[in-house]
């Protein structure tokens, strides 16, 4: 039986450069004015609601005014983007060695419109929507998510 | 005056004479008065003074004759008083009552009629006095009478109301531009035949007169603002598009007559700002340069969720139907400059180059969603990588770009017409049509043709949004999109297509979702329909069709992506930021 989780939540404020992980691991410059919350996994709490996901969670402001956010699991690794804002952030940086899946992908893509890309892949789900001024977009790595990570909680 | 001269000292043996000229004198005082007097009152009053006892013993009697015409009139209206005196005494006449002084013994006096009342005048002659009363009454009052057009100067595409009053007046008649009895007060909506100057005249009467009133309204030829939108297969060299819209947009170099119209530009209201292919454009054009604030040549970065634009910011006169956008800057996508040789990194970081016939199924992007500028304050700002960029020996760098250099859509630009834009496209039935024409119009409740009836207003957030409930979930930055060429939305019961973008139901599927403005405003439900796209014959360019936004196992959206299929049917209005409409200010949507 799974205990369920109580998620602390730390909020750090970083000055200067900070190395950000992209997706799949490989750290990266991302810059902007970066934020850190770590989640972190707590034994014995009350409700079953949640799973005993451990991860930590980097949110970044960018200029644009646009949020990234990156989930990494306890040894560093990103497992997760998110991203919400005016402008698209820089998706190579921030998806690493998945930007060019996602960039086959949507080569393929003759018919479908210019607003909307739904990508799952066994090595990568990608979603991204919107339209100028208001984009959002999330991806994961199927195969790296802690467990019982819980994908809808990606905002 | 040669009565008096018979009476002045008439002789005793002469009374018969001179009682028998008193009487033809009078006869001819009858006559006289009887044949004239004309006017607006009753005829003539005459009176004659029967000689005193004393006159009889004395010298001969006077004999006063007076008469008035007319005897009933109004204030102010002339009277026209005749006398005449036989014996007159040497003392001479006095008028007294109405009129007083010393007249003589035989004439004629115009005068003006008094107060209201009988007005008696009197003339008195020796021991002899006649008097014709005359009855004036108080005038009716003058009508009065007031016309006019609101406004006085409209283009043949408008109407002007013309409204009129009037006082004292019980009936009007029109001339002029109108014509026919009209009631005494009104408003009519004047539509005009055609451009010219027009007077409209009009004359109101009652029982003290009448008036007259006129007004001018000019009306100059009406400079179309709408134009065509086509659902088509696209450009030459492009295949498979489905529910693409597209319309023509001419360029000219800035104050010239050096123009080109590019056709096949897709009609984008989630995007702001236009962007033309330079492979699509004539050399000959050769639009000048936009700097950026260091004096280098800028470039743009425009990103789409399918991927990138990248090329020159250039200025254009942009001209659709009358309407135009004098040297607005726009983007140049593939520019053959030298300093834009470079696509920079965090361009291409956002997918897949999109700057092809190929790549974008269109010559360009017209973007005339419901902002002005493409970025806006955020890139005013500060330099941002994947916008704006300083690009110098072929190298660019990320640059802040001032809102009057950034992209910006054309229709805030228009001399009229600029608020917005109303996209108008007939409805598709399920199996689909091969080509379907529209009306793109310029303006929103500017023109008779772009006004907003019964459509419901639907604000945004500041970034265009508004909120749609589908099965239960609500999406809060749902948007309606006609660059996008389907109903994207969150339904992993529905079966996709092989690829995977769009639904391939069994049977076509009958849904529903309800939209509700930004601030809570406004809600209503659209009800929808998704075909199956294999199912549609090949030639089927227009659609019902929709697809997934995150697939069976993608997580979650906030976007309902309301794209072309559902402009079919519906007039769908576009309300700028700060611009207001119906008591609502934009960014709003209305349909």
């Amino acid at each position: 039986m799974r205990h369920a989780i109580a998620l602390m939540l730390f909020l750090t404020l970083l000055q200067g450069a900070l190395a950000y992980a992209a997706l799949g691991g490989a750290p990266s410059d991302f810059g902007g004015t970066p934020v850190t919350a770590r989640r972190l996994a707590a034994t014995g709490a009350a409700t079953a609601a949640a799973t005993d996901a451990v991860y930590t969670v980097s949110q970044s402001t960018l200029d644009s005014g646009t949020i990234v956010r990156e989930y990494s699991d306890t040894a560093g690794k990103v497992f997760a983007v998110s991203w919400r804002g005016p402008t698209l952030p820089d998706l190579r940086t921030l998806l690493g060695d998945k930007f060019g899946v996602m960039t086959g992908a949507a080569a393929k893509r003759a018919q479908a419109g210019h607003s909307q890309l739904a990508l799952e892949q066994s090595d990568v789900v990608l979603v991204s929507n919107g339209h100028m001024r208001s984009f959002a977009g999330h991806a994961w790595i199927p195969s790296a998510l802690p467990a019982g990570f819980d994908t809808t909680t990606i905002d | 005056m040669t009565a008096p001269q018979h009476g002045a000292t008439p002789p005793t043996g002469r009374r018969r004479l001179t009682t028998q000229l008193a009487g033809a004198l009078l006869c001819l005082a009858l006559a006289a008065c009887g044949g004239g007097g004309g006017g607006g009152g009753g005829g003539a009053a005459t009176t004659t003074a029967t000689p005193t006892q004393a006159d009889a013993v004395g010298a001969a009697a006077p004999v006063v004759s007076i008469g008035a015409t007319p005897t009933a009139t109004t204030s102010g209206q002339v009277v026209t008083l005749s006398w005449s005196v036989s014996n007159a005494p040497a003392t001479g006449c006095t008028a007294s009552g109405a009129w007083s002084g010393a007249v003589a013994a035989s004439g004629t006096r115009t005068v003006t009629a008094g107060a209201a009342g009988t007005a008696n005048y009197t003339l008195t002659c020796g021991g002899a006095s006649g008097t014709a009363a005359v009855v004036v009454s108080t005038p009716p009052p003058s009508p009065t009478t007031s016309l006019t057009l609101a406004p006085a100067n409209i283009t043949t595409a408008q109407t002007t109301v013309l409204s009129w009053s009037s006082a004292n007046a019980t009936g009007c008649v029109a001339s002029g531009a109108w014509s026919g009895a009209q009631p005494t007060a009104g408003a009519v909506t004047v539509t005009p035949a055609g451009a010219g100057n027009f007077t409209y005249s009009l004359t109101c009467s009652g029982d003290g007169g009448s008036a007259s009133a006129s007004a001018a309204l000019s009306v100059t030829a009406a400079l179309s603002n709408s134009t065509t939108i086509s659902v088509d297969s696209g450009p030459a060299g492009v295949g498979g598009v489905i529910n693409v819209p597209y319309v023509n947009v001419t360029v000219c170099r800035p104050g010239t007559a050096t123009c080109q119209t590019v056709d096949h530009v897709l009609l984008d209201t989630g995007s702001y700002g236009l962007r033309l292919l330079a492979s699509a454009l004539d050399t000959s054009l050769a639009l000048p340069a936009v700097p950026t604030p260091s004096g280098a040549d800028a470039a743009e970065c425009g990103k789409f969720i399918s991927g990138y634009t990248w090329g020159a910011v250039r200025r254009a006169d942009v001209k659709m139907a009358d309407e135009v956008a004098a040297g607005i800057p726009l983007q140049v996508v593939g520019d053959g400059g030298a300093s834009y040789a470079a696509t920079p990194a965090s361009c291409s970081s956002a997918g897949n180059n999109l700057g092809t016939l190929a790549a974008l199924g269109a010559k360009g992007i017209l973007g005339v969603g419901l902002f002005q500028h493409d970025c806006g304050d955020a890139c005013a700002r500060t330099a941002i990588a994947g916008t704006y960029y300083a690009c110098a020996g072929g190298a660019c760098t990320a640059s802040a770009m001032p809102l009057a250099s950034q992209v910006s859509n054309p229709v805030a630009s228009f001399a009229v017409n600029n608020n917005g834009v109303l996209v108008s496209l007939p409805a598709v039935g399920t199996a689909g049509l091969t080509a379907v024409s529209g009306t793109l119009i310029f303006g929103v409740n500017t023109q008779a043709n772009n006004a907003i009836t019964g459509e419901t207003v639907f604000k945004t957030d500041a970034g265009g949004d508004f909120s749609t409930t589908y099965k239960g979930r609500t999406y809060a930055s749902s948007f309606i999109d006609s660059g996008s060429n389907g109903y994207f939305f969150t339904d992993t019961s529905i079966r996709t297509c092989s690829g995977g973008d769009f639904f391939c139901p069994a049977a076509t599927l009958a849904l529903s979702a309800t939209n509700t403005a930004a601030d809570g405003s406004a809600s209503g439900t659209v009800d929808f329909n998704v075909v199956n796209l294999v199912q549609l014959a090949s030639t089927v360019r227009a659609a019902q069709v929709g697809g997934t936004l995150t697939g069976t196992a993608g997580g979650n959206s906030d976007h309902f992506d309301w794209g072309l299929p559902f402009f079919y049917g519906r007039r769908v209005f576009v309300v700028m930021e700060g611009h207001t409409v119906n008591g609502k200010t934009g960014p709003l949507w209305a349909y």
